[in-house]
């Protein structure tokens, strides 16, 4: 292993032989660790230990016969050269090379070369050391190295790393923390950590953090730091405290990524489901979640309130809806949530009839929750109260049907202006003129002055009728009280016995069913009078009238019937004018002048009943009034 | 207009009718006025009296009246047009200051004017030129 310009001078074993000092050097060699070599610069290889033969293959032989730098490698063969040239006679010099071995293996060599005198000669003394491990390590230490360096600029740049001592004194921060600190690396380096505090964490969720990291434990969480221009942002930081070999912490290393981004979409989610709740829960319509099988998922304040008012229902997540309607709405309300199931959108009114009387009014809607593939996962059972609006609406409804009534009532008092009251007043006009310009007898005169006194009264008495129905048609006063049917009936039947007696009238009242009603007394007895006496005045000639009255009992309340056996009226011609104010069926044989049965409709439509009437022309009419319960 | 032989009155209003035949009465000297309060009975007279012994009449016909209103008399009048179109001139003579009576007046063919009662002589007296 040296080298020398004329080299390929050969050397001999027989030089060394019988040299007792010789062969005992030559078997210490053999016995050190490291490999051995002597090189005479005139004879080449003199010595070559076991120790090289076993690392690098070759033999003394071997190397004898090859040039002195043949085993190393290409790329070291001018830095051998070199570094055993002259100097070495002088001073040690140590490298490293790498020698092709025998076998082909590239085998690192740390080498001491040393010139000696070697049995009188000036030799290289060369000691050899395989460092292929450590050259291994080596390479191993320097990837790791380079690994470390990867990852630390792999960190540098996705994340916000700082650095502390065990105090918490800022001593490295990366350009991330700058950035988002907004302080420059000066102002940071040599400060407290607490420089970037927000404020905005507990006491406790601090001293947690401490309490973690200076037990030596990594600790993970979000924290809310503040920037140099007083802006927060949200950080998810992970710090680690870093020990020595004593065990103790030398410095504390936070890893932090920006979340302000994401803390702001959850703080506005937050909000948004808040405000939602808030309006779920303010709303004055009751709302109500139910799976598909019907049971109560979630419910807002007010349909709690709704439950416990109208269904007597406690309001329990996981109960069965249905069952708390009345038994008469159940199947309504399965086959609705059943309908809004399939996808429908229910709508209907209901009214629940309250403890004082009224009646309370929810508009009902129900309809399918669908998840983006339009699959339903359940309905909503929205419910509105409103009855305010209902009770408006009903008013409007009776307003708009007073009008009407007005109006025709209107119409009906044109008509009796113009003829009834008009009538009078021209015959009254007749008259007068003809006294004007003279009777020819007495007789006339006196004639025309009946005349002139019986148009005058008759004017009064539409004048009077005109009054009362505007009477009755004023809101009514009067209270209700139970009023009797039969009692009614004889007062009656005393007050117009006279009539009863000369007309030989039959009546016949039959008030098993139900003897009395709840209504006002002065309208019932008005209306048993004008029925009783117009069947009177209404007889067939020569027939004596038999009057039937009876009451029934029905599903919507009370029913009374008046039957006679009377003329009877053509009601294919005149239905339409039965009820008329001063519309007369029969001829002046009879007294009346077609008020009784418009009177008796307004009296019966004011205590809340109907009339209508069935008749045959010379068998009799019969009346009909139902009146709602 | 020429005097007819015969006043037919048809008004349910007996007083109206003792008023309207004294004012025929004292305008026309001895015409025969005929008045009925039962429409019917007044379309009975025509029937029985017209085909046999037919005379120029003017009719004065009410129109509100119970049974059968004009109206009423003037449908049933229609149906029997060989009686009634050689024979009768006729005015409905009403109460009613209602335009719409008046207009339904005028539209009825059989009817020749619509008088407001009273029917006065003075009226009388210019339908017939008898000044």
């Amino acid at each position: 292993m040296g080298v020398n310009s004329n080299s390929e001078k050969g050397l001999s074993f027989n030089d060394n032989s019988g040299d007792s000092n010789q062969n005992s050097s030559d078997d210490l060699i053999n016995i050190l660790p490291n490999g051995f070599a002597i090189y005479s610069f005139e004879k080449g290889y003199l010595q070559w230990n076991k120790k090289l033969e076993e690392v690098l293959g070759y033999s003394l032989a071997d190397v004898v016969s090859m040039g002195p730098l043949d085993f190393y490698d290409d790329a070291d063969k001018e830095m051998v050269a070199q570094k055993m040239q002259d100097d070495a006679e002088v001073v040690a010099v140590e490298f490293d090379a790498v020698v092709i071995a025998k076998d082909g293996r590239r085998v690192p060599i740390a080498h001491y070369v040393k010139a000696i005198i070697y049995n009188g000669q000036k030799c290289m003394a060369i000691s050899g050391i395989d460092i292929s491990e450590i050259k291994n390590t080596e390479a191993a230490l320097q990837k790791t190295i380079k690994e470390l360096s990867d990852y630390k600029i792999a960190l540098d740049v996705s994340s916000i790393v700082s650095k502390t001592d065990p105090n918490g004194i800022i001593n490295f921060v990366n350009d991330n923390f700058c950035k988002v600190s907004k302080y420059s690396r000066e102002e940071l380096i040599g400060q407290d950590h607490r420089i970037i505090n927000s404020g905005y964490h507990s006491k406790e969720f601090i001293e947690n953090m401490w309490q973690t990291i200076f037990n030596g434990n990594i600790w993970r969480g979000d924290i809310c730091n503040k920037a140099k221009d007083g802006i927060t942002y949200w950080v998810e930081s992970t710090i680690v405290p870093f020990i020595n070999e004593q065990g103790k912490i030398w410095q504390y290393v936070s890893i932090r990524k920006d979340i302000s981004d994401r803390k702001r979409a959850e703080h506005a989610l937050l909000n948004s489901e808040a405000n939602l709740k808030t309006i779920f829960d303010t709303s004055d319509t009751a709302y109500t979640l139910l799976d598909v099988d019907f049971k109560v998922l979630s419910f807002n304040a007010e349909a709690s309130k709704f439950a416990l008012n109208e269904l007597n229902w406690k309001g329990e997540v996981g109960d069965y809806l249905p069952d708390y309607f009345l038994p008469g709405k159940k199947h309504t309300i399965e086959k609705a949530l059943e309908d809004a199931k399939a996808g429908k959108h229910i709508n209907y009114e209901s009214n629940h009839p309250q403890p004082d009387g009224t009646v309370n009014w929810y508009l009902v809607m129900i309809y399918p929750v669908a998840d983006f593939d339009a699959k339903v996962l359940g309905v909503i059972l929205s419910v509105s109260n409103i009855t305010n609006r209902k009770l408006a609406d009903l008013q409007r409804e009776k307003l708009t049907a007073d009008l009407i009534q007005r109006n025709k009532d209107l119409e009906q008092f044109k008509y009796i202006v113009s003829h009834n009251l008009r009538a009078p007043v021209a015959n009254i006009i007749g008259f007068a003129h003809e006294l004007q310009i003279g009777p020819s007898t007495e007789e006339e005169k006196a004639m025309y002055v009946k005349e002139l006194a019986e148009s005058a009264s008759k004017l009064d008495n539409v004048i009077k009728d005109l009054n009362q129905i505007l009477q009755v048609k004023r809101e009514v006063s009067e209270s209700k009280e139970l009023v009797s049917f039969s009692e009614t009936l004889q007062n009656i039947e005393v007050s117009i016995s006279n009539m009863i007696k000369a007309e030989g009238v039959e009546i016949h009242a039959d008030f098993t069913a139900i003897n009395e009603m709840n209504t006002l007394k002065s309208y019932l007895y008005s209306i048993f009078y004008n029925l009783i006496t117009n069947s009177i005045k209404y007889r067939r000639p020569n027939v004596p009238p038999v009057i039937k009255i009876s009451s029934h009992k029905t599903d919507a309340g009370i029913t009374l019937v008046f039957e006679d056996n009377g003329m009877g009226i053509d009601l294919d011609k005149k239905g339409d004018q039965v009820f008329g104010l001063y519309k007369r069926f029969h001829t002046q044989m009879v007294e009346g002048k077609g008020m009784g049965l418009f009177m008796t409709k307004t009296q019966v439509e004011t205590i809340g009943g109907k009339i209508t009437v069935n008749s045959k022309v010379d068998v009799g009419t019969e009346f009909i009034l139902e009146f709602v319960a | 207009m020429k005097i007819p032989q015969r006043f037919l009155l048809i008004d349910d209003d007996p007083s109206n009718n003792l008023l309207t035949k004294i004012s025929i009465k004292k305008t026309i000297e001895g015409v025969d006025v005929v008045d009925y309060t039962m429409p019917e009975n007044g379309i009975q007279f025509i029937v029985d009296e017209y085909a046999e012994n037919p005379v120029q009449t003017v009719l004065f016909l009410d129109i509100n009246m119970p049974t059968l209103s004009g109206w009423d008399v003037l449908d049933k009048f229609a149906e029997m047009p060989e009686l009634i179109e050689p024979n009768f001139t006729i005015y409905v003579l009403s109460s009613s200051v209602d335009p719409g009576d008046k207009e339904k007046a005028a539209n009825n063919k059989l009817v020749s004017g619509y008088l407001e009662k009273p029917l006065s002589r003075d009226k009388l007296k210019s339908m017939f030129q008898l000044v």
